[in-house]
């Protein structure tokens, strides 16, 4: 049982938690991009209550296969006012009690779980990745890591049904739980390397998510696999942006991305779990840190996701790394100064994950004001259904307005990928109007939306063709929107 | 004494479950003859139709195909489609029901050997039931009921005479097996010639004959040898695991139990390090050639049994997650049964499209030269009687890798040259396009080889129906 003190504290993290995420996020009127496709596949759940199977607006027309229930919980708590920024953000602060918890059991110190967990709450590339941002990792991790938790605590009572629980939640909820998967496939090879004995509650918990994880997978991309095989694992990303999306890996953006105190410690943690006392559930985190870096290395996960849970699986290990830590300093001479080595702790923490995460917080790449009144202008003055051309990571945004796109960054499902991106590409970049014109008539263009995140794509400042057929519509400092008349 | 008869009335199926295979029989009988055509699904069994039909209007076959990439060397010399030609020609019953009747026979014959393997193993009655159940609803097994069960039985049969000892009639087997399907009777061999090394050294002589066939048949190939071969791991891949293409490969929830069972016989047997080895070894070749599932599937069949009860027997901590993995496996295999199943009555061709190929055979010269995707090949050959450019059989094909190119180039142009200089050298008198095809390739009617039909003066519709076109090239 938890003391007091203890749950004090742990509310206090969760409430900073909260307060920074919740703060930050109102500090951003918009939204990033990807955040408008689950609230596009939201809003269709509230109005139909069924999940979009076929959707008409996403690559002018797609199969759509996405686990749904993220998108149920942003619907059905559609009567909060800023649900798709407070629901989020809660999901968030809680998964730091999770790591609290993972913490704890594998430290078995409270002052080094709650140091862990702060640590955990604000992982630079976390913040990055999932502050401003309807993001379904707010329910993705939680889930991921309280399975984890739920597999170290299996010879519990009672806990094999919050497993089978859990763990059709997350099949529900995102592809994610693939990684777990390939953790739990490694982690009784690497018990076996030490000749540790897998116990067999924890056995039985893995035999089962491995089992049922397979079969989700068939259910969910059954249309994927029925037309692209194996090669659903590259998720059917163009081949001309899979080099950026999946990145090779930089020592340097992995430091500043985790937070160098939780490497540190982290890297602690596991040569001690793992070389010293040899714990079970040290060597559980270790399968974790070891796929994601498999998947990384072999480019079959996007870049900063991976970085992501690295850094937060490094985080709850940290815990055992900080107590090697007091531990240690407690049998030296200054053993009497240990709360000013906690404090010295905390003041790291502040310079090496809070700073880096409130500088990462403030410095969001969203869509201005001016950005945004293009889409509004083409929610309100183009007739439903236009088709609009814009780049990628504007489909999104283009689909919520109510119009068709030709390409979004949800490739799985979607028709010929490569082919859209290179079509696009030549719509954007061509001199020729007669280059153009043929991709304007082979998706039934209506219009072109060049924005600033536009002209950055593809390093323009305007489109490079004259014609009488292209007239601008619509136009500020930011944004500008032809129609294509002919 | 008693206690052996003892086992082996438990190793026998009860009354009540030799009624429950017997009825999932039928019933995967009756869900695959649900194709709306008599004509199976696929390319595969085109091949044997085409092989039997040409040899008895033209016994050189066996040496030359003047049909498959416009003229080769036969690799796919077959005694099985020899025999059955024969024996139409005699019976004057049709090709296609001679082949379905054989089949269904030699699928029954399969399953008793199946069971009688099972019974000399010893396996307990619930293994045997589990195990048998598990062949009759793998898509392998499923598959070979349109056309190529005579190998599965013979693989069965090979392994049921090893295991009674029966070393005369196995050399026999095994003299004839290479001349029906060289590759699988190399593995076959291969496998049983280990398991004598390991246990019964003095009777590997009897192995010797078959060796002596599939020198003889790897020196006829090597005469004419003018291809390569042409290996894809990676997409037969998608073909080994039908899960992930819904071939008729192997259901990833049948090698999950067979690894698990494995993992646990390894440390009872020595014997089972042998299967072990074979398991691995035919995994791993499978990947260069999926007819070697149809060895693999009896084998996974009863390793995933023996997995499956272990894991149901086990003692788990937890009751629920033992019924909830236990049932989601059995589900995973159905699974992949219903999906085959599902894949083969929709599968091409259909009726529409052997009425356009019936047309081009009954409508065109008969030295005509037909372009189209390679996997139509064979139907070109069978139905309209005229050459393809490609099929399906790559291996040892003449100049294999420019033609796949070749024919690559012509779907994807919209230069008429470059459309002519392919015509010219291969000398296309046809183009066929099915509606799979066209959804394949093209997004409009304006792109690649569909620009040029539409707009060239040289090339006229010959036949149109709403699932097939064939347009006729005019030459000067």
């Amino acid at each position: 049982m938890l003391d007091r003190k203890t749950i004090i504290l742990l509310i206090l993290l969760f409430v900073i938690t909260l307060s920074f995420r919740l703060y930050f996020s109102f500090q951003y009127e918009n939204l990033s991009p990807e955040s408008y496709f689950h609230l596009y596949q939201s809003e269709k759940i509230k109005n139909n209550l069924l999940p979009l199977n076929y959707d008409e607006l996403s690559y002018s027309g797609r199969i759509i296969s996405y686990p749904p229930l993220f998108h149920y919980i942003i619907a059905s708590t559609s009567f909060i006012p800023y649900n798709y920024r407070v629901i989020p953000a809660l999901l968030f602060a809680l998964s730091s009690v999770i790591a609290f918890l993972i913490s704890l059991r594998i430290s078995n110190s409270r002052w080094a779980s709650l140091l862990s967990a702060l640590l955990y709450s604000f992982t630079p590339v976390f913040i990055k990745q999932t502050l401003n941002s309807v993001s379904v990792y707010s329910l993705a991790l939680p889930l991921m890591f309280l399975l984890i938790y739920l597999t170290i605590i299996s010879k519990e009572k009672n806990v094999s049904k919050y497993f089978i629980l859990v763990s059709v939640l997350l099949f529900f909820t995102h592809p994610s739980f693939l990684i777990l998967t390939l953790t739990f496939i490694l982690y009784p090879l690497l018990l076996k390397l030490v000749n540790i004995k897998i116990n067999e509650n924890r056995k039985e918990v893995i035999i089962f998510f491995i089992i049922i994880s397979l079969l989700a997978v068939l259910f969910l991309f059954k249309q994927d696999l029925s037309q692209i095989g194996f090669n659903t694992i590259f998720q059917n990303i163009p081949d001309q942006i899979k080099h950026n999306y999946f990145r090779s890996v930089n020592i340097i953006e992995i430091i500043s991305g985790i937070g160098l105190l939780t490497i540190i410690f982290g890297l602690i943690g596991i040569s001690n779990g793992v070389f010293k006392s040899k714990q079970s559930s040290v060597f559980l985190i270790s399968s974790l840190i070891i796929s994601t870096f498999i998947l990384l290395l072999f480019k079959l996960i996007d870049f900063n996701i991976g970085i992501m849970i690295l850094g937060l699986s490094l985080a709850v290990l940290s815990s055992l790394g900080m107590n090697v830590f007091f531990t240690y300093v407690s049998k030296t001479k200054l053993h009497k100064s240990r709360l000013l080595f906690i404090l010295l702790v905390l003041l790291l923490t502040l310079f090496t994950s809070v700073i880096p995460s409130i500088v990462s917080a403030s410095n969001l790449d969203v869509f201005s004001s001016k950005e945004m009144e293009a889409f509004t202008f083409l929610k309100e003055k183009t007739s439903k259904l236009s088709t609009v051309a814009a780049s990628p990571i504007e489909g999104h945004i283009i689909n919520f307005v109510g119009r068709r796109n030709i390409l979004d960054t949800y490739y799985l499902s979607a028709p010929a990928t490569t082919e859209r991106f290179d079509d696009l590409n030549t719509l954007f970049k061509t001199e020729l109007f007669s280059a153009s014109k043929k991709i304007i008539d082979k998706y039934g263009v209506d219009y072109i939306l060049l924005t600033k995140h536009g002209k950055m794509f593809y390093s323009i400042e305007k489109l490079n063709y004259h014609d009488k057929c292209i007239k601008e519509v619509f136009q500020n400092e930011e944004a500008r929107i032809y129609s294509t008349e002919c | 004494m008693k206690k052996q008869e003892s086992i082996a009335q438990n190793a026998s199926l009860t009354k009540n479950q030799a009624i429950v295979v017997v009825l999932i029989f039928i019933l995967v009988l009756i869900l695959f003859n649900l194709r709306p055509i008599d004509y199976p699904a696929g390319d595969d069994p085109y091949l044997s139709l085409k092989l039997s039909k040409e040899f008895l209007k033209n016994p050189s076959l066996i040496i030359k195909d003047n049909l498959s990439f416009s003229s080769r060397q036969n690799n796919s010399f077959n005694l099985s489609e020899i025999v059955i030609a024969l024996i139409s020609n005699f019976t004057s019953v049709s090709l296609l029901a001679l082949y379905k009747i054989l089949s269904l026979l030699f699928a029954i014959l399969s399953v008793y050997l199946f069971l009688l393997i099972l019974k000399h193993l010893k396996f307990n009655n619930r293994t045997s039931f589990l195990a048998v159940i598990l062949l009759i609803i793998s898509p392998a097994f499923i598959n070979s009921l349109s056309f190529n069960s005579l190998i599965l039985f013979l693989i069965i049969l090979s392994a049921y005479l090893f295991l009674k000892s029966k070393f005369k009639l196995l050399s026999f087997i095994l003299f004839i097996f290479p001349l029906i399907s060289p590759l699988i009777a190399i593995f076959s061999i291969a496998i049983l010639s280990s398991f004598l090394l390991h246990k019964d050294r003095k009777n590997l002589k009897y192995v010797f004959p078959s060796f002596l066939t599939v020198i003889l048949y790897a020196i006829f190939l090597m005469s004419n040898l003018s291809g390569n071969a042409h290996i894809n791991p990676f997409s037969v891949l998608n073909q080994i695991i039908s899960d992930f293409g819904f071939y008729p490969g192997l259901s990833l929830f049948l090698l999950i139990p067979s690894v698990y069972a494995l993992k646990h016989l390894w440390k009872n047997n020595s014997y089972y390090k042998q299967i072990f080895y074979s398991f691995s070894l035919l995994l791993i070749f499978s990947l260069f050639s999926t007819s070697l599932l149809l060895v693999f599937t009896p084998i996974a069949s009863i390793l995933a049994a023996v997995g499956i009860l272990k894991l149901h027997n086990k003692k788990w901590n937890s009751n629920i997650l033992k019924i909830i993995t236990v049932a989601a496996i059995l589900f995973g295999i159905c699974l992949s049964t219903f999906n085959f199943i599902v894949l083969n009555i929709i599968s091409l061709p259909d009726e529409k499209i052997i009425h356009g190929l019936t047309y081009l055979k009954e409508n065109s010269p008969e030295d005509s030269v037909v372009l189209s995707d390679p996997p139509r090949g064979y139907w070109i050959n069978y139905f309209s009687e005229r050459k393809n450019i490609a099929d399906s059989n790559t291996f040892l094909a003449p100049n294999m890798k420019e033609r796949l190119k070749d024919i690559n180039k012509i779907f994807k142009t919209r230069d008429i040259n470059e459309f002519n200089k392919i015509v010219s050298k291969y000398d296309i008198n046809y183009i066929l396009i099915d509606s799979e095809l066209k959804n394949q390739l093209w997004k409009t009617d304006d792109e690649g080889l569909l620009f040029i039909l539409k707009n060239s003066q040289n090339i006229v519709r010959f036949y149109k129906n709403d699932k097939l076109e064939i347009w006729k090239i005019i030459k000067d």
